[in-house]
């Protein structure tokens, strides 16, 4: 594993994970009949203008946090999901850490970002249906790591 | 069962009974329900009460019982769909629905979805759609109910296939995935 001092820019490696807060409402999760459990709605995957996540193995090995650490000081949120890093660059998005000072924990930030080829030229994101399809695929890389989530899925589906 | 009237009904904005709940809701939430009410258990000889243009006063509700509807999906949309109007839970990061576009989405789901069509998720957008989607048998599916139309987008993991459009176009091509989701 390689381990980046706090601030420095280095390669998130594929076998790593991300972190990434969420809302336990039925507004915010699906079911995902394909894969036997909820994930995120795929709507609540914005990019603005990349998805902002947690590096893992920095905020455990370095902080000696917990997936709870996301949870502090935000009563709105209740789970915490994870992104195989190299299961989101198979789906061709860009990982990369991303430190900043504007939390304690900011040096454990880490980006995903529209796969390049998918960016039309002259603009700075997928059209609509490329979003979609790649928001869904997006969201049924998350398992849950932190959390009371249900795991019954909705009558008749 | 031990009843002398079934019937289906649009109820006027007073009951709604869905699945095997007892709600008290507002006109924009009522599908059309299944209901039961006891009562006059003499008149075999009458046709089943159905009125749909009736009202049902407080008075009735401890004659109404309710009974499960042999639809797959109508009990839990319109309870989304009325939580969607009502506001409730979380819109962190989304928008809340207007009437208008929730009463799109029950006009959608009560024209297109069949009796066996399987539940699906039912989420708003980021931008104030309501969201009908169903990953399902290697397909993702989401309906798109917007304030000015109704799309839909289709992508079926296995061969990579993805099509999408409005639902007006598209309507036959997802009444027949249905189909299909609801044999799975």
């Amino acid at each position: 594993m390689t381990l980046a001092p706090c601030g420095q820019i280095i390669h998130v490696p594929d076998d790593d994970q991300l972190w990434r807060r969420f809302t336990n409402s039925d507004n915010h999760l699906m079911w995902s009949d394909n894969l036997g459990r909820r994930i995120p709605n795929p709507a609540v995957l914005r990019f603005d203008p990349d998805l902002s996540t947690d590096w893992r193995q920095h905020l455990e090995a370095i902080h000696c946090q917990s997936p709870r650490v996301l949870l502090k000081g935000n009563p709105g949120y209740a789970l915490v999901g994870e992104f195989p890093v190299g299961g989101v660059r198979l789906l061709r998005f860009v990982v990369r850490g991303t430190p900043n000072t504007l939390s304690s924990l900011g040096c454990a930030h880490a980006s995903i970002e529209w796969p390049p080829d998918a960016i039309p030229p002259q603009r700075t994101e997928p059209t609509k249906d490329v979003r979609r399809k790649l928001r869904h695929e997006l969201a049924q890389e998350v398992s849950w790591v932190y959390g009371d989530i249900s795991m019954v899925p909705p009558e008749g589906a | 069962m031990n009843t002398s009237s079934v019937g289906l009904a649009d109820l006027g904005g007073v009951i709604a009974l869905s699945g095997t709940d007892l709600q008290i809701q507002d006109p924009a939430d009522l599908l059309r329900v299944q209901y039961v009410l006891h009562g006059n258990r003499n008149r075999t000889d009458q046709p089943p009460a159905v009125n749909t243009n009736s009202v049902v006063s407080p008075q009735d509700l401890s004659r109404i019982e309710p009974v499960q509807s042999d639809s797959r999906w109508r009990g839990y949309v319109s309870r989304r769909l009325a939580q969607l109007r009502r506001g409730s839970g979380d819109f962190t990061g989304l928008l809340q629905p207007s009437e208008e576009v929730v009463r799109r989405a029950r006009d959608v789901s009560t024209g297109l979805f069949r009796a066996n069509t399987p539940t699906p998720s039912v989420v708003p957008s980021e931008y104030g759609d309501v969201l009908f989607i169903w990953h399902k048998a290697g397909w993702e599916l989401e309906i798109e109910v917007g304030p000015e139309e109704v799309s839909v987008w289709a992508h079926e993991r296995n061969s990579g296939a993805v099509w999408s459009g409005s639902l007006a176009e598209l309507w036959p091509k997802v009444s027949d995935l249905l189909a299909f989701l609801a044999k799975q």
